[in-house]
């Protein structure tokens, strides 16, 4: 079975919001979860091969933070209980406890979010803003924004070409291209400025005014499931607070 | 000194070819024009020539250079492309500081002095402190030629160099083609203008169906008026209507 | 929707020259006039004007006089873009990409979204400027990737498929290819009669092709204004600011021919 967007949202939203609340071993569960569900499912499948890449090199980075986490505070956060040795270092039990705590929580929370974002391509999402009410105006900036922001590595790998091109050894050099990313900096910010008042006014000279129709009518099913889904978890959430 | 381009295949996405086996030679002193249809492939063929894009299948040689192992910035030394887009090309806050990149880079003696001399012979030399955004658009593909000819490359590969040029432009573009001709330079010019470079060039090749369509000496090509036609080459009105007339 | 010009001028900046100056032309309705000139002649400063893009974006120019659109009335220009009454094709072809869409399709049907029709309706209308452009091969690549001319053909395309009445275009024929430019001039030439077309060239081919009148500038001023018998007649008069040299051969010929194919060629371009 396949959600629509705003399940997949709110399923999304859930496993965050389930972060605050679960003890440490079921937020490891539901990472794991994420992992399986990015890696398997139709519904989260990454958009794009560089997307599913960047997303596992996100989660490595997460693990290791959280890794690193769990062992800071182990060391650190002392408790009521004896602390056991490991390889020479002593560990606080407490200290593990709340370092695990507080990683498993955050990989949840930040993979779940993300899931949502490798697997959605950001016009869908504009949509999906749409339906819940937002203004076009800030929809419409929000694509804009995001369409620079995709434009921007193409724009500097073409510098770079264009630079190496006329003989700057840019390719394998790593200070080198440093100096030269410097150095393209403000005429980069300068050329895209000018080519956004460029593309606002041929935007404008195709009639548009800030408003982003959807690109695609809304799912009414999507929508129930969707608030379905965010509801029971809002439920489960005031259950938890109540108790 | 010589490009050859050796079975060259080329593909964006793998199983959709745009360039098949295609098999070329430039000998240093040429104009070779390459001519064919939108979307024919080439300014993928450019790109091609000094290892931005990789072929892949068989090889490009650049005055005997591999451009699939040596780097885009050595290969810069013989050979400037420039881009049909100026907009993808330029990056220096002025006309000046964008044409003197290349020949400083290179570590050319007489940089200033090559890049002054190509200030000059594109019109440019009453621009050269200004930013490149406040140029027009034709003084911007002006740019671009001035660039790559102040690399002091011995071949020069232009797309579409004189798409937007008008009147003037043309001229004194003309006359600095035959100033570096004279001087030894070599061209590959990818256009469709026909018209104005034919009386430039030596030999003609016309990319169709990711192939070689056509390949012939400049001065017979006019009178292939039938397979120009086929291979979708534009014949300026005014010529077609002289031979029809004649 | 005719279009009159009534001694406009502008300059950019009040201390810099006046890019355009005291032009006064009409364009009647549903005629299609080309606007010649070599670069920096105010070609493209006049397109933008009368679309309303010049006066909404530099309101620190001055301009004088007036433009009409129709029955409208500026003084002395639109001070907002007058889509979808008139439709503007600006010069580089990669700026008219709205970024917004994935598609060829989606890009062209964006047009149409923009002047809230329906444009799940507009498949058709959609798919018929895509198959006239010679485009409809390429309707699910991403826009930029394109090469030059098929960038071209789609921003074409784009403007063509909310057919406004009065339709600009800025230098339409840069790397178009022979198909390209033919099937350029088959739609300018179905437009006649029921769109007003300006567009500029600094070369005449495509003018003497497709145009009716022909309004040729230099440095901001008229140099003439007429339509195309006058032009191809006088064609020596504007050897310095345009590339007429095989033209003057043709017409030599021409003059000097009485064949049939001669006399068929001096009916096309009126010159009989
Ligand atoms: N990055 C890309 N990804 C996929 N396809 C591409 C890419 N760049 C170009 N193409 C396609 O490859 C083909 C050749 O493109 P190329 O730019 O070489 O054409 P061209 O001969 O220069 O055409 P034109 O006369 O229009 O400039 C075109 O069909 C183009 O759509
Ligand atoms: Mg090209």
């Amino acid at each position: 079975m396949r959600f629509g967007t705003a399940s997949k949202f709110a399923l999304s939203a859930t496993l965050a919001l389930l972060a605050f609340f679960l003890p440490w071993q079921a937020s490891l569960v539901l990472f794991l979860c994420v992992v399986i569900l990015e890696i398997f499912s139709d519904t989260y499948k990454p958009i794009s091969a560089p997307a599913h890449k960047a997303f596992l090199r996100f989660l490595a980075y997460l693990v290791s933070l959280g890794l690193f986490m769990v062992f800071i505070n182990g060391l650190l956060i002392e408790g009521d209980d004896d602390a056991c040795i490991i390889l020479g270092l002593s560990f606080y039990p407490d200290g593990l406890a709340f370092g695990l705590n507080v990683a498993c929580r955050l990989m949840l929370l930040s993979s779940a979010i993300l899931l949502f974002f490798v697997s959605t391509p950001i016009k869908i999402f504009a949509d999906l803003l749409g339906y819940f009410g937002l203004p076009q105006k800030i929809i419409s900036i929000i694509l804009l924004t995001t369409f620079y922001l995709e434009q921007l590595p193409a724009r500097i790998r073409q510098i770079f070409w264009s630079q190496e091109a006329r003989g700057a050894p840019i390719k394998g050099n790593f200070i080198l291209r440093i100096r030269s990313f410097f150095s393209i900096l403000s005429p980069l910010v300068l050329s895209s400025l000018v080519e956004s008042v460029n593309r606002g006014m041929a935007l404008e000279l195709r009639g548009f005014r800030g408003q982003v129709p959807p690109s695609r009518p809304r799912d009414v099913r999507d929508f129930r499931l969707a608030y379905l889904i965010l509801s029971t978890s809002f439920v489960l959430l005031l259950w938890q607070v109540w108790k | 000194m010589s490009i050859s381009l050796k079975g060259v295949s080329f593909s964006y996405q793998p199983g959709n070819p745009i360039l098949r086996d295609i098999n070329v030679d430039i000998q240093r002193g040429e104009c070779v024009l390459i001519l064919g249809r939108n979307g024919a492939g080439k300014s993928t063929l450019l790109k091609l020539l000094n290892g931005i894009l990789k072929p892949t299948a068989g090889e490009v040689l650049v005055n005997g250079r591999n451009t699939a192992s040596t780097p885009t910035s050595d290969l810069a030394a013989h050979i400037a492309v420039t881009f049909q887009n100026p907009g993808d090309q330029i990056f220096a806050s002025s006309v000046r500081k964008e044409i003197l990149f290349g020949p400083t880079n290179l570590k050319r003696q007489n940089a200033e002095l090559l890049t002054d001399k190509a200030l000059t012979t594109f019109g440019l030399g009453s621009k050269a402190s200004r930013h490149p955004y406040d140029l027009l658009p034709a003084e911007r593909k002006l740019l671009t030629i001035a660039s790559a000819v102040a690399t002091d490359a011995p071949f020069l590969a232009f797309d579409e160099p004189s798409a937007g040029l008008s009147h003037y432009e043309r001229e004194s573009f003309t006359n600095a083609f035959e100033e570096l001709k004279t001087a030894g330079r070599t061209f590959i010019v990818v256009t469709h203008d026909l018209d104005f470079f034919i009386t430039l060039a030596t030999r003609v090749y016309i990319i169709s169906s990711g192939g070689i369509g056509y390949a012939g000496s400049a001065d017979d090509v006019l009178s292939q008026r039938e397979t120009l036609r086929k291979l979708g080459v534009r014949i300026p009105l005014s010529e077609r209507l002289l031979g029809m007339l004649e | 929707m005719e279009i009159r010009l009534d001694g406009f001028s502008f300059q950019y900046v009040s201390s810099q020259p006046t890019v355009v100056s005291e032009v006064s032309v009409a364009v009647a309705s549903g005629a299609c006039c080309a606007i010649l000139g070599p670069t920096g002649a105010g070609k493209t400063t006049l397109l933008l004007a009368i679309s309303g893009a010049l006066g909404a974006q530099h309101s620190s120019g001055t301009g004088r006089g007036e433009i009409s659109v129709g029955p409208h009335v500026f003084r002395p220009m639109p001070d907002k873009v007058l889509f979808p009454q008139v439709g503007l094709c600006l010069q580089e072809p990669q700026i008219m990409i709205s970024g917004l869409r994935d598609t060829v399709y989606d890009e062209i049907k964006f047009s149409l979204e923009n002047i809230s029709v329906d444009p799940e309706l507009h498949e058709e209308q959609i798919v018929s400027v895509m198959e006239r452009l010679g485009i409809q091969h390429l309707r699910d690549r991403k826009p930029f990737t394109l090469s030059g001319g098929e960038l071209q053909r789609l921003t074409l395309a784009t403007l063509l498929v909310v057919q406004p009445p009065v339709l600009l275009l800025d230098e339409p024929g840069n790397s178009l290819d022979d198909d390209a430019l033919s099937r350029l001039v088959r739609i300018l030439r179905q437009l006649r009669g029921r769109t007003t077309v300006l567009f500029s060239d600094n070369q005449p081919d495509l003018a003497i092709l497709a145009a009716d009148s022909i309004l040729i500038m230099e440095d901001g001023e008229v140099i003439s204004f007429g339509d195309k018998k006058s032009f191809l007649k006088n064609l020596g008069e504007f050897k310095s600011s345009l590339p007429v040299r095989k033209w003057q051969d043709v017409i030599r010929v021409l003059s000097r021919s009485s064949s049939l194919r001669a006399k068929r060629v001096k009916k096309r371009f009126g010159l009989a």
